[in-house]
């Protein structure tokens, strides 16, 4: 009875302690989170995996945090979920894995990663990662000598070619570095984006948005290169075949202290398969943000110009024949990498006896694969007062050279000329820009912004009226007067060529003029007759010298004229014969009417030939 | 009314002007930016057109935080007067402050292509310059009529061509391609004019689209990369003209990411 009691007992433990063990995974595990590398060793430049476990039944985050110097892709690209029983109930463990890259050798610390895990939340213990240089790889073949199957080389190294289905991770990567992490205000920093699509049969990619990074309190100018160094535009990333797009903004610092480079972010849709086996995932990149830390300059010299970078500067007075009260060039040329807008003209000192007017700028880019480089230019109107042999003053150039960590000044000049004397001797007024051409202090290094403007002339809206007509009618008016004048001079050139058309054209106004002086002539009679025979003379390019009424008769009739208007034209002549030939004069009344008649006449006959086609 | 009344009305609102001018550039000094925009939209309600205007309000809207009516100032500025330095480089710097800091879209390749000088010439050159040409041409073209001498046909076919061209490039000046900005972020552009219609793109606050449709308060719009859509027309400041205040706020629609 007591081997069978201790045998319950011993058989009672036994059981206690497997329910123990069965139940211990959750009862003797106080630590529900924890973080890992996925390997021993991190290279600069290459990709890891932050892993990180999470245990509960519900389960959110990690909250990843933000380390400078570390990437960490937002989305896991290692997923592993398994379920288990314990006291508590169901377990979740959740393992994920993040993609990471330290760019830079050196020490990188990642700090505990926030788990909220069944409302409670738990931190991971922090991790430092000792990063080394990169080692040298092996030389990966280029793509045509992959599509032959065989590099051409004696190096026979393959690249690694992954052979795991495709990934949304994998589609598009992002990388935004800078050349500097520290610059002076106004000290160039080159910002390189790059976009590395991957290159896959089975898969598309469509853009629908990307957001470029902020660059706020810096002046920014693209740069344009157009084969990165050493790069193709293929390359190989963990067996995944890449098109690569660099882009290249050049950055200059308006303001000193820390300033911060936004991400990049990149939206888009992809499409991995076809037919009936495909998958269709959004994509969402992002780059870290990244800080800049801008120092500024020390105290300068009050020549400064507010050029920052390496320059050399030039200058050249005068080509040619210089004469007295004719302006001449100065130009200085300034050529190096620097913000070009945030260079300022330097001062002349010392220069009497000549006239110096604002100088006009222009800056002009020289294309260059590193950096930016430009030249600008300062060209001055110099005017001497004198003639003979002068000299004009030596200035200086003044700028910050970031990499000595100096100013320098550049000494130009002084220039000699000699000034051929004005044969004008008459007293010239110069118009001298000031003795200090420094322009006003800009708002360049303080806002980016060059300030606001000033109006000389009066301000008005755009006239009505007159002036609002002013452009319609020069359109319409020299179109109406060419033509005005082409029908003009038409007809004078007909009237000089065309002894028919000419006489035709002034038969009416001869006889109208005759007929309007009858009253003052000496002799109305014989001007009335003279107005008629001639009139018809005139009409038909006949001779009208000697024309009786018989032959007007003859002329009419042959014509074809209405009988009435031959009498009519019959009447009138004859009575004018009889008063030339009776030497009795007509009456006022009579010589009224007549000239009534005439014209009445005179007016049927063009119409009759009109009609007949002969006028 | 008489002449000198006329006058007298035509030089006291100028001085009107110029004194509201002043004063914005006054309180632009001072820092009051609210105030300056006030005096300057104030001008060009008035039809005050001038680059300078429209400049010191971009600069007072740019200082103001309000980066989308600045845009929107600067071109006006640039349309004015494509030689104008300090619009230039300001509005690269406001352009720079805004998120994508997008390209102003291109204007048709032709226009490039065959008016190569059309962007370094203000408006008023190229609309006289044409003027002048076409009288040249109707003058040459009488006196050829008049006395046929050697040249003449030369001569009046240089001025046809510099008519036509500046004329072209006057006409392009005064009815330019409809520019617009848009004022907030997230806005979205959609394949139709429905606010059922699938999201193809979003704009964000100063990115420039040229409008080149309109249909029942909505506008289609192209951005620099040739990407096209459908958004209301109360989501852009359009460049003009007409000149539309760019203070006028309204609601945004509602926002979301595409896809």
């Amino acid at each position: 009875m007591v081997v069978n009691m201790q045998r319950n007992a011993l058989g009672r433990v036994g059981i206690a302690c497997v329910v123990a063990l069965w139940c211990s995974p959750g009862m003797a595990d106080d630590i529900p989170v924890k973080a890992w590398l996925d390997t021993d060793t991190v290279q600069a430049g290459q990709p890891f995996h932050i892993m990180v476990e999470m245990k509960g039944s519900e389960i959110e985050g990690p909250e990843l945090p933000e380390v400078q110097g570390l990437l960490i892709g937002s989305t896991p690209r290692i997923r592993r979920d398994s379920w288990r029983i314990s006291m508590s109930g169901r377990e979740h463990v959740k393992i994920r894995g993040y993609r990471a890259q330290v760019n830079q050798k050196g020490t990188v610390t990642l700090p505990p990663i926030a788990v909220t895990i069944d409302g409670r939340t738990f931190h991971t213990d922090p991790i430092t990662i000792e990063v080394t240089d990169a080692s040298p790889q092996p030389r990966r073949p280029t793509p045509e000598e992959l599509d032959r199957g065989r590099p051409r080389t004696q190096d026979r190294t393959r690249p690694y070619i992954s052979t795991d289905p495709i990934t949304a991770d994998d589609i598009v990567l992002l990388e935004a570095s800078i050349d500097r992490k520290e610059a002076y205000l106004n000290e160039p920093i080159i910002l390189t984006l790059t976009f590395l699509e991957v290159v896959d049969a089975q898969t598309r990619v469509r853009r629908l948005d990307e957001i470029m990074p902020t660059t706020e309190g810096f002046y920014v100018f693209p740069l344009q290169r157009e084969h990165p160094h050493g790069r193709t535009p293929l390359e190989y990333r963990d067996g995944r075949r890449y098109r690569i797009e660099e882009r290249l903004r050049v950055l200059y610092p308006t303001t000193t202290g820390e300033l911060t480079i936004g991400p990049w972010r990149y939206y888009g849709v992809a499409t991995i398969g076809s037919g009936f086996h495909q998958e269709r995932h959004h994509l969402e990149v992002t780059t870290s943000p990244i800080t800049v830390e801008v120092r500024n300059l020390p105290e300068g010299p009050s020549s400064f110009t507010g050029a920052v970078g390496d320059f050399s500067v030039s200058a050249h007075l005068g080509q040619g024949e210089v004469v007295q009260g004719v302006p001449t060039t100065l130009t200085l040329t300034i050529v190096g990498q620097g913000n070009p807008h945030a260079i300022s003209r330097p001062r002349f000192e010392g220069y009497d006896g000549f006239s110096v007017a604002a100088p006009a700028s222009d800056i002009r880019n020289i294309p260059s694969p590193d950096a930016p480089t430009f030249e600008k230019k300062f060209t001055y109107a110099i005017t001497p007062y004198r003639s003979g042999d002068l000299t004009f003053p030596a200035f200086e150039f003044c700028y910050f050279n970031p990499e000595q960590g100096t100013y320098v000044t550049e000494t130009l000049g002084p220039f000699s000329l000699s000034v051929r004397p004005s044969e004008n001797q008459e007293p010239r007024i110069f118009v001298d820009s000031g003795r200090d051409p420094r322009p006003a202090p800009v708002e360049t290094f303080a806002t980016g912004m060059l300030p606001p403007v000033t109006i000389d002339d009066d301000l008005r809206p755009p006239s009505r009226g007159i002036v609002s007509l002013a452009t319609p009618f020069a359109v319409v008016f020299p179109v109406l007067a060419y033509g005005a004048f082409a029908i003009i001079l038409a007809r004078r050139r007909k009237l000089a060529l065309d002894p028919r058309y000419a006489r035709l054209h002034r038969a009416r106004s001869h006889s109208r003029k005759r007929l309007g002086g009858l009253s003052s002539a000496p002799d109305p009679a014989s001007e009335l007759y003279r107005a008629l025979t001639e009139y018809v003379a005139d009409m038909l390019n006949i001779d009208g010298a000697g024309l009786t009424s018989a032959d007007i008769e003859r002329i009419l009739r042959e014509q074809e004229s209405e009988q009435w208007l031959i009498d009519n034209y019959m009447r009138i002549l004859r009575a004018c014969e009889r008063a030339r030939y009776a030497g009795t004069p007509l009456s006022k009344e009579e010589l009224n009417a007549l000239t009534h008649g005439a014209r009445l006449s005179m007016k049927e006959f063009e119409n009759h030939l009109s009609q007949r086609g002969k006028v | 009314m008489s002449a000198v009344s006329i006058l007298v009305a035509f030089v006291i609102g100028a001085t009107a002007y110029n004194e509201a001018f002043d004063q914005a550039l006054e309180h632009y000094r001072a820092g009051h930016f609210a105030e300056s925009i006030a005096l300057y939209e104030q001008l060009v309600a008035e039809r005050v057109e001038r680059p300078e205007v429209f400049l010191n309000l971009a600069n007072a809207y740019h200082r103001n935080g309000q980066y989308p009516a600045a845009i929107a100032n600067y071109e006006r500025a640039l349309r004015l007067d494509p030689t104008m330095e300090e619009a230039q480089f300001n509005l690269t710097q406001c352009v720079g402050r805004t998120k994508r800091r997008l390209e102003r879209p291109e204007n048709p390749g032709w226009e490039s292509a065959l008016l190569f000088w059309h962007d370094t010439i203000p408006r008023s050159v190229a609309h006289w310059t044409s003027i002048a040409a076409w009288v040249l041409l109707w003058l040459v073209l009488a006196v050829r009529l008049w006395r046929p001498l050697p040249y003449l046909r030369l001569a009046a076919l240089a001025a046809l061509v510099v008519a036509v061209a500046f004329g072209a490039s006057a006409w392009i000046k005064y009815s330019p391609s409809p520019l617009a900005v848009a004022r907030y972020d997230h806005t979205p552009v959609r394949f139709g004019t429905s606010e059922d219609d699938d999201i193809r793109f979003e704009l964000f606050e100063g990115d420039r689209v040229l409008i080149d449709g309109k249909a029942n308060g909505w506008v289609r719009v192209t951005i620099a990369d040739g990407e096209r859509g459908w958004t209301r027309l109360d989501n852009l400041i359009r460049v003009g003209p007409p000149y539309e205040n760019g203070a006028n706020d309204t609601t945004p629609e509602t926002n979301r990411r595409p896809g």
